[in-house]
């Protein structure tokens, strides 16, 4: 017999009996009247009408039946029993006189109270004995069981107190027994929700009684779980992953995160949406995918580094695990730093940053790495035409300790060498990367997490210069519960990012010059649930900066180079936060922040003083005052405010507005229009005030098709101050006197963003406008040079219209086609004036900065990933990802120039993808 | 050291593409303010003329020649009162005969143009160049790398300039030493096949010893010559001018080639605004391009012949030249024998005409001429057959 059908019996008794012990205990409302040949729906919305039952059903099923049938004060399961009588039409009725009708499979609503010999609440073990022969087998049948059986919160009572109680537990993935974050619990009536942190932990405050608690994530099945809430309590959930929907009903709610949380400005990204958009060498590229979301822009294609909202490229914080990334790339920027294998997903805050985070003035990108499967050992890798990768998890201690470790290497030095061109196969260039993440749980309360991360790059040119450069992580994460209401989080790290270039050709101008940023830092966040309408989080960190700005010594004993050294710098920042997520009513939402920031700088250093209210100038120091260890050299401080609140127009509908302020103080110099793998890092000092920027953010956001099409409208304004912008042709690496070269300047940018998306389906994607100007303006009368006459000019990063669709459509299980496409105004650039003879030559004299354009750029992409078979008992996993980077193969221009060649000057437009560049990447998973 | 990066760059992408990644490029019109007054040279403080050279900018689409500013009094003033007028020699160039300055005396220029406008620059003191050492080269990458050396026992100099000026020994295609004038062959009295070229170097070479111990300057690089170069032929010859900078003068210079030269890279610096010495006195808004400088200079000469070098196969620009045969004997109509215009005569030649121009078989023995255009047979359209003074 199968047992299924077994199943459906106990099921059946088991409601009998429920039903018997709830005539007992409620006041049944009875039915009367006479029913002649009347479809079902009339008779429900008959006896809805009359009594305070509520019906739930499929018209599907019932739209063949018709009713006649005559009662007269009879309760409703007699009736419904004798309607139902012969047909495959089963009914439930609950506690709060709710009807479910459903066909061929009984829906349970309740079990008695004390049915459980078991005392334990929320014991795991199954409710009834007949589940054990399941065992093993069919466990999305457990699942569904495992939904309906009923959980009991907390120390049971006889009868349910007034009152709330709190709930709180964590959210696993059945297969890998990893924590899923973000995964979203609540219930519907009334209307109650939490999503899962970072640590895949929750807790959600209840009115006492009977609920069903749904639970949703993306990329996972949505369950239920039915809860009898006395006390407080704990509810570990697992989900299953959404292999591949078999012959089940999905049920399409409303993913509508993006509507009812009070968090505006923030993009998430799953790394499978990541790995659908094709890249230009095939590989999956978290950076290049976020260079795709609206209010993102770059300088250029192929060039490090990304502007958030009219912000400079230093002023986004790239947390990988935690962990600040200070160069992000690796080859200039044609790769990103981050091996799609170890990425679980990605999140870009724009506005309405948590106060948690701080330190940079424009955006915070969180990465996160996967934690290694938990229960059994697995691998993935790919072989692309530049790069391979190979990852490997597996458990340490079982269901206790995981661990993930992923590499990724070019061979581009191999295929360099294969040319035959020797202007390149004397070159060398050559990168790898690193991750290692450890995750152990110590027991219910206590989760340790390792992460470990080195990049490392290598070019040289010729026999020439060797360039290098350097990322260096490790971070020490432990989660610890209190209780139910108050969880924290204490982390530990360390940074480093160093480069080096050097060269011995000719030995007498042998050097090396070497340039590291060290930043180690602690913290501790902490989250707590004050009621079911606060939640408060607060937090400290410290953090520590080491930075040699620049050594330039002789390499070997015949070089005359005299070795610089660049004083270092050191400097202590720190941060107190709080923040209280306030549900004013069901309609009103708000977070309130404070963060208040505290920066020292730190001795030994010389420190130069200059006249008041005129350029300071290398020559008109006054005085030099030398600090030892240990003395504060100057001390910066003051709140940044992070307020944002949502209000829910409808179900669907909600507006949302967002007040920020931030505060930086690590700089990056670079007067280079792209980043540049020699740009140096600044502390903020005497006279390098902090960076301060101020955004207001107002957002509308409206769901259609029950969340099926997300869209949103969002516009921001922000000022920014002590930007930094430099004087002509400053020479920025080993200069002992920054501060004279240096140019105080001021920001402000504005825009609209427009997005629509489908997050789910067999086509998906979205489709972004934006609208946004950066503008810049060094007015500053003590400026020792004024740009465009103190007037504002657009910054390098200014490019109004942008439009970008991501598509994707699934024309089977095996094969998706991806389509990419992206337009934008030209940024700005500076173009001749007039040209001149001197010298023999012909030299252009310049116009006012960025006061022209280049030509427009777009580009389409296309991919198509084919994936190997779907059994899921095989040796390995494959798939083939087929991409052609730029199809039209237009020669976008990454800058205009000119130069005076042979006595004459020469326009030039330089583009760097100039054809279509098709690639083919070779995927597994075993 | 930006150069090689981005065409490495270009070449590691270009592992797959044919294309190239830099094309040229026109900008939209930009009309210019009037023409800005630009202002170039020097007073020399060694032994030698010194000129200051006068002109307008233009815009960039204009093709014109370069507008010179005429009829200015142009003259060098020291700050203890010294004053050396110059002498207008046309087209914009003013000059001043070789004169001895004062080394503790600072320099300035000072111009009145003809529509009433006043110029003047900062005062630049005198510095003295230290000899050039030597001027080396060495044979790599593929061709003749060409470097300056020196040094300044004082170690007071730091910062230098150099200037060079290549000659170069040539031959044209085709070796002719007889004319054929009225029908008539004649020796020819001048030699058109050996030929020498002059060409100035146009770009900033400007190099500083600031990051050294001591102030030495080895093995700059000045000039890169690829293996096919026609400059190595046959001998050639380059003469380096060296110049020490005040620290200024490097600066400002250094921001012009940045400006004008190291481009297209995937990290250029922003073009920026260059402001000289140089100031409108009477109207201080107004734009003064250039820079006064007072310098003094040092030169050498090497001479690298092609015994010196690698056997390099060198791309003389002349492949494309073909000879061919006319008949002088026969021509058409007797006595109208002539070469064609735009050709010239190399030598006589014997050879059997088959047809006749009526087109019967003949097999006569006939002379011809043969002829080559003249871009091919006369060096003089490339340089000069006058042997320079210097060359050995």
């Amino acid at each position: 017999m199968n047992y299924f059908n077994r199943l459906v019996l106990l099921l059946v008794s088991l409601f009998l009996f429920c039903n018997a012990a709830l005539c007992q205990t409620t006041n049944t409302p009875l039915i009367s009247g006479d029913f002649v040949d009347v479809s079902f729906r009339q008779f429900v919305d008959e006896v809805e009408s009359k009594t305070p039952y509520f019906f739930y059903y499929d018209s599907a099923h019932t739209d063949t039946l018709r009713v006649t049938i005559r009662v007269q004060e009879k309760p409703l399961n007699t009736v419904l029993r004798q309607l139902f009588n012969g047909k495959e039409l089963y009914f439930a009725i609950d506690a709060q006189n709710r009807v479910y009708i459903s066909k061929g499979n009984v829906i349970r609503t309740e079990l008695p109270i004390g049915f459980f010999e078991n005392t334990e609440p929320a014991s795991t073990t199954y409710d009834v004995a007949a589940l054990d022969y399941l065992e093993d087998k069919e466990k999305s049948k457990v699942q569904a069981s495992l939904a309906n059986k009923l959980y009991e919160i907390g120390k049971k009572t006889a009868s349910i107190q007034e009152g709330r109680a709190t709930i709180s537990g964590q959210i696993r993935s059945a297969e890998s027994g990893e924590p899923v974050i973000g995964a979203l619990l609540f219930i519907e009536q009334p209307r109650i929700g939490v999503a899962t942190d970072q640590l895949g932990n929750y807790s959600i405050t209840l009115p006492k009684g009977r609920h069903e608690l749904k639970i949703k994530n993306v990329g996972m099945k949505d369950t239920r779980r039915q809860i009898m809430l006395y006390a407080d309590g704990k509810l570990d959930i697992e989900l299953q992953n959404e292999v591949v929907a078999l012959n089940e009903v999905v049920v399409q709610a409303e993913k509508d995160r993006n509507v009812t949380s009070v968090q505006m400005g923030v993009e998430r990204l799953d790394i499978k949406t990541i790995k659908q958009v094709p890249t230009v060498f095939g590989e999956a590229d978290v950076l290049k995918v976020v260079l795709t979301l609206p209010g993102v822009k770059t300088v250029g294609e192929g060039s490090n580094g990304f502007n958030v909202r009219g912000g400079a490229t230093d002023q986004n914080l790239i947390l990988f695990n935690e962990a600040t990334i200070y160069n992000p790339s690796h080859l200039f920027g044609f790769f990103s730093a981050f091996n799609p294998d170890i990425i679980k997903n990605v999140e870009l805050y724009k506005s309405g940053i948590p106060a948690k985070y701080g330190g940079r003035l424009s955006s915070v990108l969180e990465i996160n790495s996967r934690d290694g499967d938990k229960k059994k050992f697995a691998g993935s890798g790919g072989i692309g035409l530049i790069t391979g990768r190979l990852t490997l998890e597996g458990p340490i201690i079982k269901d206790k300790t995981s661990f993930i470790v992923g590499a990724r290497s070019t061979y581009s030095d191999w295929l360099l060498k294969q040319l035959q061109n020797a202007s390149f196969n004397r070159g060398s260039a050559s990168f790898y990367d690193v991750n290692l993440h450890i995750s152990h749980e110590v027991n219910k309360n206590n989760n340790l997490h390792f992460t470990g991360y080195l990049s490392r790059d290598r070019f040289q040119l010729g026999n020439d210069t060797l360039y290098g450069y350097r990322n260096q992580n490790a971070t020490l994460r432990w989660a610890h519960i209190f209780n139910n209401r108050l969880s924290s989080e204490f982390t530990g790290g360390f940074s480093r990012y160093q480069y080096d270039v050097s060269s011995d050709k000719n030995p007498v101008n042998a050097y090396d010059l070497s340039f590291e940023v060290n930043q180690s830092s602690l913290k501790a966040d902490f989250s707590y649930f004050l009621a079911e309408r606060h939640n408060i989080d607060f937090g400290v960190s410290t953090l520590y900066y080491k930075l040699f700005p620049g050594s330039y010594l002789p390499k070997g004993s015949e070089s005359f180079i005299s070795p610089n050294i660049v004083e270092p710098e050191q400097a202590l920042e720190s941060a107190l936060y709080v923040s209280d997520e306030f549900e004013v009513s069901p309609k009103l939402s708000v977070n309130i922040g404070l963060r208040y920031s505290l920066f020292n700088y730190l001795g030994p250093k010389n420190v130069a003083y200059y006249p008041i209210g005129i350029p300071k100038e290398e020559g008109n120091s006054i005085d030099t005052i030398a600090y030892t260890r240990g003395d504060f050299i100057k001390t910066y401080h003051g709140p940044e405010y992070r307020l944002s609140a949502r209000y829910a127009l409808n179900q669907s509908t909600s507006l949302k507005a967002s007040y920020n302020k931030m505060r930086q103080y690590m700089h990056m110099l670079s007067n280079t229009t792209a980043i540049s793998p020699t740009d140096i890092w600044k502390l903020s000092d005497v006279h390098v005030k902090p960076q301060i920027g101020d955004q207001v953010s107002v957002g509308l956001y409206k769901n259609f098709f029950s969340g099926a099409i997300e869209t949103s409208v969002e516009t921001y304004y922000k000022t920014m101050a002590n930007f930094l912008d430099y004087k002509s042709g400053a020479l920025l690496i080993l200069n002992h006197h920054i501060e004279t070269d240096i140019i105080n300047a001021e920001g402000k940018a504005y825009g609209v963003e427009v997005m629509v998306k489908k997050p789910a389906g067999k086509l998906n994607g979205w489709m972004s406008y934006t609208y946004s100007r950066s503008l810049l303006r060094a007015n500053d009368p003590v400026n020792a040079e004024v740009i465009n006459q103190g007037e504002y000019y657009p910054s390098n990063f200014d490019k109004p219209h942008d439009f970008t669709f991501i598509g994707n459509y699934k024309f089977n299980r095996r094969i998706n086609v991806s389509l990419n496409f992206t337009y934008s105004t030209g940024r700005p650039i500076t173009l001749p004036l007039a040209k001149y003879s001197q010298g023999g030559a012909q030299r252009i004299y310049y116009s006012d900065r960025n006061q022209y354009r280049i030509p427009d750029y777009y580009r389409a992409d296309v991919a198509m990933n084919i994936e190997g078979s779907h059994k899921i008992k095989k040796l390995a996993h494959s798939s083939w990802t087929i991409s052609i980077y730029n199809v039209t193969g237009r020669r976008n221009a990454y800058s205009v120039y000119f130069t005076s060649e042979r006595g004459s000057i020469k326009g030039y437009k330089l583009s760097i993808f100039g054809m279509p560049i098709p690639t083919v990447t070779y995927n597994f998973r075993f | 050291m930006q150069k090689p990066l981005f065409s490495y760059i270009c070449g590691l992408v270009l592992v797959w593409l044919t294309g190239s990644c830099v094309e040229p490029y026109l900008p939209p019109p930009i009309e210019a303010p009037e023409g800005l007054l630009v202002i170039d040279g020097y007073l020399n403080s060694g032994i030698g003329e010194s000129q200051i050279r006068l002109s307008r900018t233009q815009n960039l689409a204009d093709t014109s020649v370069v507008k010179a500013e005429v009829s200015a009094s142009v003259f060098f003033e020291g700050d203890k009162g010294s004053k050396y007028p110059l002498t207008e020699k046309g087209n914009g160039l003013y000059t001043l005969e070789s004169i001895q300055l004062e080394n503790s005396e600072k320099y300035r220029l000072k111009i009145n143009t003809s529509n009433g406008q006043e110029y003047e620059s900062e005062y630049v003191a005198v510095k003295a160049t230290p000899p050039i050492d030597s001027v080396s080269w060495k044979v790599e990458n593929g061709g003749l790398q060409l470097y300056a050396n020196t040094h300044d026992e004082q170690n007071n100099t730091w910062y230098y300039r150099w200037r060079f000026e290549e000659t170069w020994q040539y031959t044209s295609a085709f070796e002719s030493t007889m004319d054929f004038v009225n029908r008539q062959l004649v020796p020819r009295s001048e030699d058109i096949y050996r030929c020498w070229r002059t060409e100035p170097s146009t770009n900033i070479i400007i190099g500083s010893s600031t990051r050294l111990t001591r102030d030495v300057i080895q093995e700059f690089p000045l000039q890169f010559l690829p293996s096919d170069s026609e400059k190595l032929g046959i001998r050639y010859s380059i003469l380096v001018r060296q110049y020490a900078l005040s620290k200024e003068s490097y600066e400002y210079l250094q921001k012009l080639e940045k400006n004008t030269e190291n481009l297209g890279t995937l990290f250029d610096p922003q073009p920026s605004q260059l402001t000289g010495n140089l100031r409108c006195v009477s109207d201080p808004a107004e734009i003064v391009i250039g820079y006064f400088d007072v310098l003094a200079e040092q030169q050498q000469r090497i001479f690298i012949g092609k015994e010196q070098l690698p056997a390099w196969a060198v791309t003389t620009g002349y492949e494309a030249c073909r000879n061919d045969t006319v008949d002088i004997e026969s021509p058409p109509r007797p006595g109208e024998a002539q070469i064609p215009n735009g050709y010239m005569f190399i030598e006589r030649r014997l050879y059997i005409k088959v047809f006749d121009d009526m087109g019967n078989i003949i097999n006569r023995p006939t002379i011809g001429a043969v002829i080559s255009t003249t871009n091919c047979v006369d060096c003089r359209t490339r340089g000069t057959n006058i042997k320079p003074d210097f060359w050995q």
